[in-house]
């Protein structure tokens, strides 16, 4: 079952890069952060058609409102701040140097949350199986100066 | 390059990233997926509309004739609210860890297509020893992973 889901994990990998393929382009004509803006916008107006279309065919998922704690509000806010400090910080450092770091602290960051927070159990295969990962995209990186791969695929929306 | 403060932000966006999954699939687990991307763009709605009135103010007009040339560069948004929907099912049912390692791999390997087909207008990047054997250490990887 895990497996489908690692699968699937990899398709919305595909769909990451095509998010910042369009937007990258979009950038380079009216400017990163309106481009981060219609983003937003054009998200946020499909996802409300979408919901609309899912409830009117009974697909309404449970609201459990009064549960939410306030964090859980701040991810799209972090999400926008996150252009803002790739443009900053993406120039001033060489490409394979924000690349490990990038990766780095994934990686870290999110042992720790399954480990501490979520409780969840990783197992050896799976920290072998994400180094050797990490280990790949730091290998084609090295010393290419203009690749996709470098200056777009790890740099969030 | 010098600057150690850089390199620690970076460092801490990585934490950031990880940061949007979790409480992104936090607030899927009480209003659904789709529900929560969806009000997950509306309110990042607001702080890049601010940075988009501080920065881009003057590029705005533009945008009529770029949906004009190329209203495919328009479908971001699309995609993101999918995609974010998809993430937080990720991060529910195979944790953190499972879901940024997975998408890097997703990543490498479109990337990897891209550029050695030179899709989408990127150049076309020779294939080295190098880059073959990083293929094959990914996918070894994505193997070892799903054991």
């Amino acid at each position: 079952m895990q497996v489908l889901f690692i699968l699937l994990g990899i398709m919305v990998g595909f769909l990451l890069i095509f998010l910042k393929t369009f937007n990258m382009i979009l950038g380079e004509e009216i400017g990163v952060y309106y481009s981060s803006f219609m983003n937003h916008f054009v998200g946020g107006v499909m996802g409300v058609i979408l919901v609309g279309i899912f409830w009117s065919i009974g697909l309404k998922s449970e609201l459990n409102i009064a549960k939410i704690p306030w964090y859980a509000y701040t991810g799209g806010i972090s999400g926008a701040f996150f252009v803002i400090l790739s443009n900053y910080t993406m120039p001033k450092v060489k490409i394979l140097t924000s690349t490990i770091l990038l990766l780095g602290g994934q990686f870290i960051s999110s042992l720790i949350m399954d480990l501490f927070f979520f409780k969840i159990e990783i197992s050896w295969n799976k920290i072998i199986g994400a180094l050797l990962i990490i280990g790949a995209v730091l290998i084609y990186s090295k010393k290419d100066k203009k690749s996709i791969i470098d200056n777009d695929c790890l740099k969030a929306s | 390059m010098k600057d150690k403060k850089i390199l620690v932000l970076i460092f801490a966006m990585g934490f950031m990233l990880t940061y949007q999954n979790v409480v992104n699939g936090s607030l899927a687990s009480n209003i659904g997926v789709l529900e929560s991307s969806c009000i997950i763009h509306l309110i990042g709605m607001i702080p890049s509309f601010i940075l988009f009135v501080m920065y881009d103010r003057k590029k705005a007009h533009n945008w009529k004739r770029v949906f004009k040339e190329k209203p495919y560069s328009f479908c971001g948004g699309f995609i993101g609210v999918i995609m974010v929907a998809l993430i937080s099912i990720l991060v529910l049912k195979i944790g953190a860890f499972l879901t940024a390692i997975s998408l890097i791999a997703g990543q490498f390997i479109l990337s990897y297509i891209i550029d050695t087909k030179g899709l989408f207008g990127f150049k076309k990047i020779k294939i080295t020893f190098r880059k073959k054997m990083s293929l094959v250490m990914l996918i070894m990887g994505v193997a070892i992973m799903s054991l």
